[in-house]
Parts: C-alpha cells; sequence; structure tokens
C-alpha cells in the first residue's frame, strides 16, 4: 500500500516538472511513459516481489 | 493442388475484379468515401487478428500503429512528395519497426498489462505529435492532393483500389499465418505459453514476428488516411474508437478462421457507415459496443463459429 503512496508521489512532482519546465502539452505523456518504463523494466511495480 | 486452395485466390481475384467494375462504372463518390472505411477495417482487423487472435495477445493500441501510418505519410508529403505507394511502403516498414518493439514487451508482459502498455504506447505516441510542430501539431495540417494519375479519374477511387489491394494483401498474409507452422505455435502460444516454450516452439521469435507482420499492417493501413481526408489531425488518427473496433470487429466475426475479421469488419463497418448517415455519427460507437457485449455473452466464437455449429447441427441430423 505504501509503494502506491510513492508511485503517486513519483507521478505528481514528476508531471509538474514537464508541465513547469516543457510545458502543458507533454505532460500526459508522463505518466504514462513512466508506466511504460515501469512495465518494461520491472512489471511487478517499485516493490513488488 | 486442390481445388480448395485456388478457391481462395479466385475470391481474392473476383472481389478484386468487382472494386474495378465499381471504380469504371459507379458515379457517386460518396460510395468510394463509404467502401474505403469499411475496407480499411478490413485491413486493421486482420492485422488485429494475427496478433491478438491467434497468438492471444489483445492489443490495445491499433490507433497507435493507425496514426504513426498517417503521420508517415504526412510527413513524406510535406518533405518530398513521394506517390501513394512509396508512403504505404515506408508506413508499413516503421510500423513493422514499432510492432517489433511492441513484441519486445511481450517478453515481461502478458495478459491485462500487456493491453495497458499499449495503450500508454498510444498517449505518449500521440502527445509526441501533439508537440512536432513540423507535421502541424495538435491543430492538424492540411494536405493538398495532388493531380491523379491516369487510369483513374478522381482520387478517392484511386485510394479505394489501393485499400482494396493491401486488404487483399493482408488477408493472404493472414491465411498463409493461420494455415502454416507460424499458425500452429502461435496457437500453441495461446493456448499455453510455458507449456509451448517447453514443447520446443520458439515462442519469442513467433511473438516477435507477429507483432512486427501487425504492426506493419496497421501502419499501412493508416497512411493513405492523410489524402483520404486530405486533413490529418493527432486527435482524429491516434482515436481510440480505432483500437475498440479493430478488437470488436475480429470478435465479433470469429478470432479463429482468418474469414472471421473479415465478416464481422464488413459487417460492422457497413452498420456503422449506414448509421452515421441515416440516424447520427455518435450513434456508431454505441452499435459496436452493442454488438461487441451481444457476441461476447452469446457468441464467443463469433460468426464463423456460429456457422461452423451450425453446419456441424445439420450434418449430425442428415447423419440420423
Amino acid at each position: 500500500m505504501s509503494g502506491t503512496l510513492v508511485a503517486g508521489l513519483i507521478l505528481g512532482v514528476s508531471e509538474t516538472i514537464v508541465l513547469t519546465l516543457l510545458g502543458a502539452s507533454w505532460a500526459p505523456a508522463v505518466s504514462f511513459g513512466l508506466l511504460l518504463v515501469m512495465l518494461g523494466i520491472r512489471p511487478q511495480g517499485l516493490f513488488g516481489r | 493442388m486442390k481445388p480448395q486452395r485456388y478457391g481462395f485466390w479466385v475470391g481474392a481475384a473476383v472481389v478484386l475484379g468487382l472494386a474495378a467494375l465499381a471504380v469504371a462504372t459507379v458515379r457517386n463518390e460518396y460510395y468510394f468515401f463509404a467502401a474505403y472505411v469499411v475496407v480499411q477495417f478490413v485491413v486493421l482487423a486482420t492485422a488485429w487478428n494475427i496478433l491478438g487472435g491467434y497468438a492471444g495477445y489483445v492489443n490495445f493500441g491499433t490507433s497507435a500503429f493507425f496514426g504513426v501510418g498517417a503521420y508517415i505519410a504526412v510527413m513524406m508529403i510535406k518533405a518530398t512528395g513521394l506517390p501513394l505507394g512509396l508512403q504505404i511502403l515506408a508506413a508499413a516498414a516503421v510500423g513493422g519497426a514499432l510492432g517489433f518493439g511492441v513484441g519486445l514487451l511481450t517478453l515481461r508482459l502478458r495478459g491485462i498489462f500487456f493491453s495497458i502498455a499499449t495503450v500508454a504506447i498510444t498517449i505518449i505516441l500521440e502527445t509526441a505529435v501533439i508537440n512536432w510542430r513540423y507535421v502541424g501539431g495538435a491543430t492538424g495540417i492540411q494536405i493538398l492532393r495532388p493531380p491523379v494519375t491516369e487510369p483513374f479519374e478522381s482520387y478517392i477511387k484511386m485510394l479505394f483500389v489501393a485499400v482494396v489491394l493491401l486488404a487483399i494483401v493482408a488477408v493472404a498474409i493472414a491465411r498463409y499465418i493461420e494455415t502454416s507452422w507460424l499458425g500452429r505455435g502461435l496457437r500453441a502460444i495461446r493456448d499455453n505459453e510455458e507449456a509451448a516454450e517447453c514443447s520446443g516452439v520458439p515462442t519469442l521469435k513467433l511473438k516477435l514476428l507477429a507483432c512486427t507482420i501487425s504492426g506493419a499492417l496497421m501502419s499501412a493501413a493508416g497512411a493513405p488516411l492523410a489524402m483520404y481526408q486530405s486533413f490529418v489531425e493527432p486527435a482524429s488518427a491516434f482515436n481510440l474508437t480505432y483500437s475498440v473496433s479493430a478488437l470488436a470487429m475480429p470478435i465479433i466475426g470469429g478470432t479463429a478462421h482468418w474469414l472471421g475479421p473479415v465478416i464481422g469488419a464488413v459487417l460492422l463497418g457497413t452498420v456503422q457507415q449506414v448509421v452515421t448517415v441515416t440516424v447520427s455519427s455518435e450513434l456508431n460507437v454505441l452499435v459496436v459496443g452493442v454488438l461487441l457485449v451481444l457476441f461476447v455473452v452469446a457468441a464467443p466464437e463469433g460468426i464463423v463459429g456460429l456457422a461452423r455449429k451450425l453446419r456441424l447441427k445439420l450434418r449430425s441430423r442428415r447423419a440420423a
């Protein structure tokens, strides 16, 4: 459950960073990009075993 | 050769002949605009079925491949102005490469997670195109059709013939895969991937091949969109309804046989076109949804499965 909390924070912060640095039109790609990278590298999730 | 083997090619020649006849005789261009969409869905549904039906990997990213195909065509028109055939080939090449990448994802992802990953790819690619000024960005791009080349009298007729040829190629490839060692391997993957790998089926090679072929065909189907609409924008080229339709059509027609996606696409595509004209353009998404639910609940093997069951019943009655 704490994993969800951490992931939520990571997603929110990274999305806001991209939003300010690159502009609002890039924001949708952030969450899905992170999702895709995670699915590719660690399908069980950050804290999954 | 058995006569049954010729049957497919005779059928393909008849379809091509009918298309040529229609191009030569029918004056009203609306029919070609409508038929183009139907045949385009035949290509998409057949391509989806190569991976989704035979191998059991549900690809929700048809619109990603479709949009990539459309934008490759846009890029080529802007940069070089190469003819339609080369646009389609280039789109197929890029779509194949993208499909290969999606195929690598199947190394780690199965079932629902594979589907989620393909949706993510769609949204990432759409966002990238929205931010890409050269191809028009979020506002889209207007395209001027070049003058028509000789045997055709209007551009839409040429696009129609191109998409019919593409559909025949797609169905021929799907049919070859289904009847060859490729299809047997993919079916083994669908039933039980571990068991298939253990019995010596080269699962990764087969999955990569299926993803590449499927992706190439989907992108090829997207390439003529630029010329068809003479206007392309990301929201419509990457629209998720393409994914939903490309998934619904094979399921309604039947995923086990190459004829299934063709039947599903022709049936659903035609109904959608008729509904768009007679009732409203919003209603045609509802048609897909209702039919999909009906078939998943009542006839999970689709129209082809229903027909097979009916034939078996008739035969057993005759024997009794």
